[in-house]
């Protein structure tokens, strides 16, 4: 069928244009109701495609530490996915401290306040 | 004239007539389209010059294009000006006239469709039946 569809197409269509940069289109269209399947193909000249986009989430993070033995500070960091696992470990690793001494807090406006870090706040204050 | 012969190969900027660079990008990109710049640098398309097709320009889009491209890979200059190809798109599809902005992909769809009518090999269009 696709070579019939291209035969057609050919009958009425033969340039430099066809022989460089024409191509065939499937397309599948299936009635929810009857579930009849109908094929037809269409020839083309330009494809649009997808751009994929890359988004990066700028992170603001203060760095408290323990009983406040160093200044506090702000930090930064950019990142592609937002998973409050991956923060937790790029944070610690910014700062130089083993990911399982430090407990991340995320301050949202409306979810209150969730953390993430295997290390409880009790065991920590002991460990420091 | 054959397009690996040239020194300069076509390596030439356009001069943008005033928001023309939706058609200057398209148009670099169709010149470096060997295949298709060969088939206009050896003259093969005056063969192929359908003048009959009610759907083409009677030739004048292929004959102007094929001038621009011999334009753009036989002068020695480092830049060409396709004001000769921008006039003539402007008769042909007033859309394009004036020097508003466009969208680069709707002129790639003009100029590509508008080469196809005018070198159809076909003289005579059967009538097909849909599959």
């Amino acid at each position: 069928m696709a070579l019939e569809s291209w035969i057609a197409h050919v009958t009425r269509n033969q340039s430099i244009i066809v022989d460089l940069m024409t191509g065939q289109y499937k397309s599948k269209v299936l009635c929810p109701d009857c579930k009849f399947e109908s094929i037809t193909f269409d020839p083309f000249i330009t494809v649009t495609l997808p751009i994929p986009q890359e988004t990066k989430y700028n992170l603001d993070y203060f760095v408290i530490h323990h009983n406040f033995s160093k200044e506090t500070k702000k930090m930064s960091f950019s990142y592609k996915k937002p998973s409050p696992e991956d923060w937790h470990k790029k944070a610690a690793e910014l700062i130089n401290v083993n990911p399982e001494n430090v407990r991340m807090y995320v301050l949202t406006m409306h979810e209150g306040i969730y953390g993430a870090g295997k290390a409880p706040m009790s065991e920590i204050v002991h460990k420091i | 004239m054959r397009l690996t012969s040239n020194s300069s190969k076509g390596l030439v900027g356009l001069t943008n007539l005033g928001n023309t660079c939706f058609m200057n990008s398209c148009l670099q990109c169709l010149s470096n389209t060997v295949p298709l710049t060969e088939y206009f640098l050896r003259s093969y398309y005056e063969d192929e010059i359908n003048k009959d097709n009610p759907l083409g320009t009677k030739g004048k889009l292929a004959k102007c294009y094929a001038k621009f491209i011999k334009g753009m890979h036989c002068d020695s200059d480092s830049t060409f000006s396709p004001y000769n190809l921008k006039s003539a798109v402007s008769t042909i599809n007033p859309m394009f006239s004036g020097y508003a902005q466009h969208d680069s992909q709707e002129f790639f769809s003009f100029i590509v469709d508008g080469l196809h009518e005018d070198l159809n090999r076909i003289k005579k269009k059967p009538y097909v039946e849909s599959v």
